[in-house]
């Protein structure tokens, strides 16, 4: 995400463009303002309606494109499944059902040993003990309740003994324990399938390593028709149309042939599969790249388009004419003023200079909505223009890696399989020699070149050298130039001040006109960089143009000796002409300085290497004997390649049981019927009742149910209330204590912020409890207003007192107020810090006052950087448990007859379903975590929203 | 140019007064929690004033007079008193369990300081450097966690830890829950890893380190920072959290508590709304306040750092 592409900075440079000469009146930026601001609000309302359905839209989008790539996937896993089956050998089939047959078969024991330990230990156990435990938990009651069994008791022995019945209660299974391992059972089963893929996956490479030549002799006979086909279609444009199986009778001719050429029956198939593939890819690569280019074109006309809107040019000359009619206006009053100043009539000067200033204002307004039309439709244009410059370098990317299917399977071939094949990088080496006694004389040649010209070349490097030197001093004398040139403008502007001043103290222009030159000087003053600035960057540049220098200056050898100059245009030539890799031309090159070595030797040891490589290949093509990775490997690539498996293992096992586990449980209670009395620590059990709880939560059971109802609603609008209220005071208020805090000419800044950071230095709870303290009844501030004659009350324990409602709930808001603007404080500071200085001063200048800068600049500026994190602290203030327990515990209370607990005013749903679950007497499970899945539910489409509009500014960025 | 200057006199001081006042409203809770430290009146006659009338050590000083049963105390321990407090008349003290709650907590934080700064790098590290299948979904979960209210889950862990580990009121339960699902915290140190350049992983490998040994012996190093800021805000948040701690230890254990649960308790037991122990509880939070402020003050910088360059990432 690029920082400079933001909002504020284009607006300053539009306000400076603005600037120009004419400082502009106060009161019609004020006007402006205040109509950009109405304009905005209703934007903004009008957007976030839309943004509602556009998410309800999303949703629908989102949940289809789930499904479809769900579809697509399947198919594709079960494809891959049935190509493994089908290339694969008696071991690697057999690894279907009995883990790591291939593993052992291919040397790879203890991987082999342990997939089957795994299987069979995983098997019993899940027998034994998953299958119980899943049938407790499908049924109706989950668990088993415990059961009183009557024993008989025995004292003493044989004929002595003296026995009576007892009743033993013999406990069973509770019924959230059955939950509870029946997840993790079921979760295990998603561990048992990884494992099952393992295997296969371990026997196909298996084998494909095995039989490495013959997969790649295969593909090669295929190459051919697979890349005619792919270059026919896209020469005939077939990829459009063209049905697959209308595709497979046009290239039948190719199959035909690949099938002649190929000779066992896997061979066939392989060649089968190879031309099927090379159709649905090359028709997927075609098309796609068709797509985009489609796409570009219509783009670039669309931009075009665009920029020939006949409307906007219309609007731009009507507004370009109105403002020379307005203007020539101006010029008349003006002259009426000079005439009357000439006749002497100062008063009736005066008042037409007035009114010839108010119509200078309307001109200026007329210019800036023309210059805020034009850079609106520059942006505009610029966004297409960018999204076709995204689709350009796309296609670019595409063109560059789409090929014919039998190469991509190539490449993969040896990427995947090829790495343990010896045999083929030992010719690969002997090749390499081959080739460089093959060339041995062209480079000997080179060398000898050498030998001969080094003094020349010598030469030549003094003069690059001086040439480099001399550029060096030039570019140091144009930036010194250039700075000085910055700071003579800046000093000729500001002896304009006192030109001004000397003109005003001689009467020759009134004071206004004198304050309006000095303002338009320190606005050209201003558009200057400052002077730290230009040494900031002075010292910049000098330090690039000196890096630069010793980087050429360096990497020009002069005093070559003969032989040096000479192995280095030979390596060079090795390297350009020939290709050779640098490490291997280094290497190789030592050769020719070897006396022995000439181009008689040099072509006998290229015949020598030729005879090696062909004994070699004879000798030893079935010498390839693919190994799998060894156990041992496997083990220590855990501290290579597959490091994040070791880090991440113990990490992801904790939140899968700690943290899903007990989540995806607490959504399945919502369906159970879990309550204090068929918990665990009772002899009952409880049971699947379906949507009940969702129905008694929303008040539709019977007796009080309306009441509920109402109650749960009130709730819900308060929660939400709540959540918009503590997001934004915070926030706005946090930002308004930044400023003030950071405003130039504050002193004590660092107190200030550090009276601000001390109640986040100390831990929530116990300032929470200190203010719930301070504030309840008899409490210190109730004493302390009683002795002034005051009142004070937040008692929030009294059942339904109306009066009291709204001023606990206004306290509440208030001490999250004290609890969260430093946060806000703490993070603004930083990027306050960072706004540049002159957005400011320039758009002071502009004649903007305070309340005009902090709309455009300062808010945009913050709203830019922690936007994105506003969307966590609201849902992060629905579920904000601690404020609301630790002031009031949720009270006071609606006066509901029966309901336990009873609903507060002040309850958030979160509050509630910890009062639902630990409350004496009630601890109604079920129906807290309906509730539960309610808030969940409703965090998802508030942030589903918040991601809607966020995500289309984040997407804009991208283009930039 | 006069009416400027004066104007900007007049907004100062409005600045100042506000700021003043503002200052005074947020440092008063946690003064009065320092003046009731130091209060010198009974415990149960007055609710605190503003400002108490008599002032003494005595609070700090009932803090850790001998209290409730430490875990690693004898099979025969008998622990006749409430979970609060106890009130001796023949010796005219009150016991408290402090000292143990203290020495619980510290234990706490140490393990969970330890384990959640190695699992936290370890999820930042792989996520920053590696990319392997699962890596957008990991990323997702963190967000779609936070929106289901945590405390169902944690029901849920209660019940696992009571019947399936056996663990029930068992600091050894907080233990495991704080550091279990730590991982998902990995947001501000993954943005640090990120910031450390890749070229240097690259470099080392060519010079045939592998990749254990650039996170140990050349990243880690580097992102001291992030380490140092994980450990120390790992370490406080056992001292802080009161809901967790009491759902999962229980009201009932007092020899298992930790010190958040014992100062909840001071602070709310009372008759007629009129907590009774709120000085000790006072004196309490001042005893771990202070430290931990200190912590926090001490690496702010960094806390500012995370919260700022997460947001600009998105």
């Amino acid at each position: 995400m690029e920082k400079e592409e933001t909002n504020p900075v284009a607006v300053s440079a539009q306000m400076s463009s603005q600037v120009d000469n004419e400082p502009e009146p106060r009161g019609a930026h004020f006007r402006h303002s205040l109509a950009d601001g109405l304009y905005s609000l209703g934007k903004s309302i009008l957007g976030f309606l839309l943004d509602i359905v556009l998410s309800l839209w999303n949703i629908v989008k989102i949940v289809g494109r789930f499904f479809a790539t769900l579809g697509k996937n399947v198919r594709k896993f079960c494809l891959n499944i049935g190509h493994m089956w089908r290339y694969n050998d008696v071991w690697g089939r057999a690894s279907f059902f009995v883990f790591g047959l291939s593993s052992i078969k291919h040397g790879q024991i203890v991987n082999g040993v342990l997939y089957i330990l795994f299987e069979i230990g995983y098997i019993v156990g899940f027998a034994l003990n998953g299958v119980p435990f899943l049938r407790m938990f499908f049924a109706p009651q989950i668990g088993t309740p415990a059961t009183t069994v009557v024993e008989k008791q025995c004292i003493g022995e044989g004929e002595f003994a003296m026995c009576i019945d007892v009743e033993v209660q013999k406990e069973g299974f509770n019924s959230v324990i059955v939950m509870i391992v029946s997840i993790l059972w079921l979760m295990s089963i998603a561990l048992f399938i990884f494992i099952w893929l393992r295997s296969i996956k371990a026997g196909y490479n298996n084998y494909r390593i095995a039989h490495f030549v013959e997969f790649d002799k295969r593909t090669k006979v295929a190459d051919a028709a697979s890349k005619r086909i792919y270059e026919d279609m896209e020469t005939t444009g077939l990829f459009q149309g063209a049905s697959v199986t209308a595709l497979k009778i046009r290239y039948k001719e190719s199959y035909d042939e690949v099938e002649a050429a190929e000779e066992s029956k896997m061979d066939k198939q392989w060649g089968k599969y190879i031309l099927d593939n090379t159709i649905t890819e090359s028709r997927r690569q075609h098309k796609e790249l068709f797509n985009l280019r489609a796409k570009k074109v219509k783009l670039d006309r669309k931009a075009e388009a665009y920029n020939l809107n006949g409307r906007y040019t219309a609007k731009q000359d009507i507004a370009e004419g109105k403002y020379q009619i307005i203007m020539g206006e101006y010029k008349s009053w003006m002259t009426l003023a000079e005439e009357a100043e000439r006749d002497g009539n100062s008063q009736k000067a005066e008042n037409y200079r007035k009114t010839a200033r108010k119509v200078r204002v309307k001109a200026l307004d007329v210019q800036n909505a023309a210059v805020n039309r034009r850079s609106r439709h520059n942006a505009r244009h610029e966004t297409i223009a960018a999204k076709s410059r995204l689709t350009a370098a796309k296609i670019v990317d595409l063109e560059k890696s789409s090929t014919y299917f039998a190469q991509v399977l190539d490449v993969k071939n040896y990427n995947t399989y090829g790495k343990f094949n010896d045999f083929y990088l030992h010719r690969q080496e002997l090749k390499e020699q081959q080739s460089f006694y093959h060339h041995f004389e062209a480079i000997l040649n080179e060398y000898d070149n050498g030998l001969n010209t080094y003094e020349a070349a010598n030469e030549e490097n003094v003069k690059i050298r001086e040439g480099i030197v001399e550029k060096h001093n030039k570019d140091l004398a144009e930036i010194e130039e250039k700075y000085i040139g910055i700071e003579k403008r800046r000093s000729d502007l500001e002896a304009g001040y006192a030109e001004e001043k000397a003109k005003l103290s001689a009467g020759e222009i009134s004071k206004e006109e004198y304050i309006d030159h000095c303002k338009t000087i320190k606005g050209k003053v201003l558009a200057l960089p400052s002077k730290k600035e230009v040494r900031q960057s002075k010292k910049e540049d000098i330090k690039n143009a000196n890096h630069a220098f010793h980087r050429d200056y360096n990497g020009i050898k002069v005093n070559y000796t003969a032989e040096e100059y000479a192995v280095y245009c030979a390596t060079n030539y090795m390297i350009v002409e020939l290709e050779f890799p640098y490490a291997l031309a280094k290497k190789y090159v030592k050769e020719i300085v070897n006396p022995e070595m000439n181009v008689e030797t040099a072509q006998a040891k290229e015949r020598e290497i030729e005879v090696e490589i062909e004994n070699y290949s004879t000798n030893n093509p079935e010498k390839f004997v693919g190994k799998p990775k060894s156990f041992k490997a496997q083990l220590k690539s855990l501290t290579n390649e597959n490091f994040h498996i070791t880090l991440l293992a113990l990490p992801v096992l904790g939140v899968a049981i700690f943290v899903i586990m007990p989540l995806i449980l607490s959504i399945l209670v919502g369906f159970t019927n879990w309550t204090k009395d068929n918990g665990p620590g009772t002899i009952n059990t409880f049971g699947w009742i379906g949507f009940d709880n969702f129905g008694s939560a929303l008040g539709m059971a019977s007796g009080t149910g309306a009441e509920v109802g109402q109650a749960m609603v009130m709730m819900l609008v308060w929660t939400l209330v709540w959540a918009i209220l503590a997001t934004f005071t915070n926030y706005f208020i946090g930002i308004i204590y930044a400023l003030m805090i950071n405003k130039k000419g504050i002193k004590f800044k660092g107190f200030w912020r550090f009276v601000f950071v001390l109640s986040i230095a100390v831990p929530q709870f116990i300032s929470l409890i200190a203010i719930g303290l301070m504030l309840s009844r008899y409490g210190a501030l109730e004493l302390a207003l009683n002795e002034v004659g005051g009142t004070l009350h937040f008692n929030p324990d009294v059942v339904a007192n109306e009066g009291e409602v709204i001023p606990t709930k206004a306290i509440i808001v208030l001490v999250n107020i004290w609890v969260g603007v430093p946060y806000t404080i703490l993070q603004t500071s930083g990027i306050l810090l960072n706004i540049p200085e002159d957005l400011y001063e320039s758009s002071m200048i502009d004649g903007a006052g305070p309340g005009t800068q902090f709309f455009k600049i300062t808010l945009p500026y913050i709203l830019f950087v922690t936007g994105p994190s506003l969307i966590q602290t609201f849902i992060g203030n629905i579920n904000n448990f601690g404020i609301i327990y630790f002031l009031t515990g949720g009270g006071p209370y609606y006066d509901i007859a029966g309901l336990n607990p009873k609903i507060g005013y002040t309850d958030l749903f979160i509050t509630y379903i910890y009062r639902l679950v630990t409350s004496v007497g009630s601890q109604k499970y079920g129906i807290a975590s309906a509730i539960g899945i309610v808030v969940f539910i409703l965090c998802a489409f508030i942030s589903m929203i918040m991601y809607n509009r966020s995500s289309s500014i984040s997407q804009e960025d991208q283009f930039a | 140019m006069k009416s400027q200057k004066a104007r900007r006199i007049l907004s100062n001081t409005i600045i100042y007064i506000i700021l003043g006042i503002s200052a005074v409203i947020w440092v008063l809770p946690i003064l009065w929690i320092v003046l009731q430290a130091f209060s010198g009146e009974p415990y149960s006659t007055s609710q605190g004033r503003l400002i108490p009338q008599s002032f003494s050590f005595e609070n700090f000083a009932l803090l850790f007079n001998t209290g409730a049963k430490p875990s690693w105390a004898g099979a025969n321990y008998n622990s006749a008193h409430d979970a609060v407090h106890l009130w001796d008349p023949t010796n005219n003290i009150v016991m408290t369990g402090f000292s143990v709650w203290l020495i619980n907590t510290l234990i706490i934080a140490v393990i969970v300081c330890v384990i959640n700064t190695v699992f936290v790098l370890a999820v930042a590290y792989s996520l920053s450097r590696f990319r392997f299948k699962g890596r957008p979904m990991f990323m997702k979960l963190n967000l779609i966690l936070g929106m289901f209210p945590g405390f169902l889950g944690m029901i849920i862990n209660y019940n696992l830890m009571k019947y399936v580990f056996n663990l029930q009121g068992s600091i050894w339960a907080l233990v495991i829950l704080y550091s279990a699902g730590s991982g998902m915290g990995f947001f501000i140190s993954k943005g640090f890893f990120d910031t450390v350049s890749k070229s240097i992983d690259e470099a080392a490998m060519i010079d045939g380190a592998n990749r254990a040994q650039i996170f140990w012996n050349i990243v880690l190093p580097l992102a001291k920072p992030t380490v140092v800021y994980t450990l120390l805000t790992s370490f406080m948040a056992p001292w802080g959290d009161y809901i967790t701690s009491s759902y999962i230890i229980g009201l009932q254990n007092s020899e298992n508590w930790t010190v958040a649960i014992g100062l909840y308790k001071w602070a709310t037991d009372g008759i007629n709304y009129k907590p009774s122990y709120y000085t000790r509880y006072a004196a309490g939070s001042v005893i771990i306040a202070l430290p931990l402020s200190a912590l926090f003050l001490a690496t702010q910088r960094y806390y500012v750092g995370g919260v700022t360059g997460g947001a600009v990432k998105g």
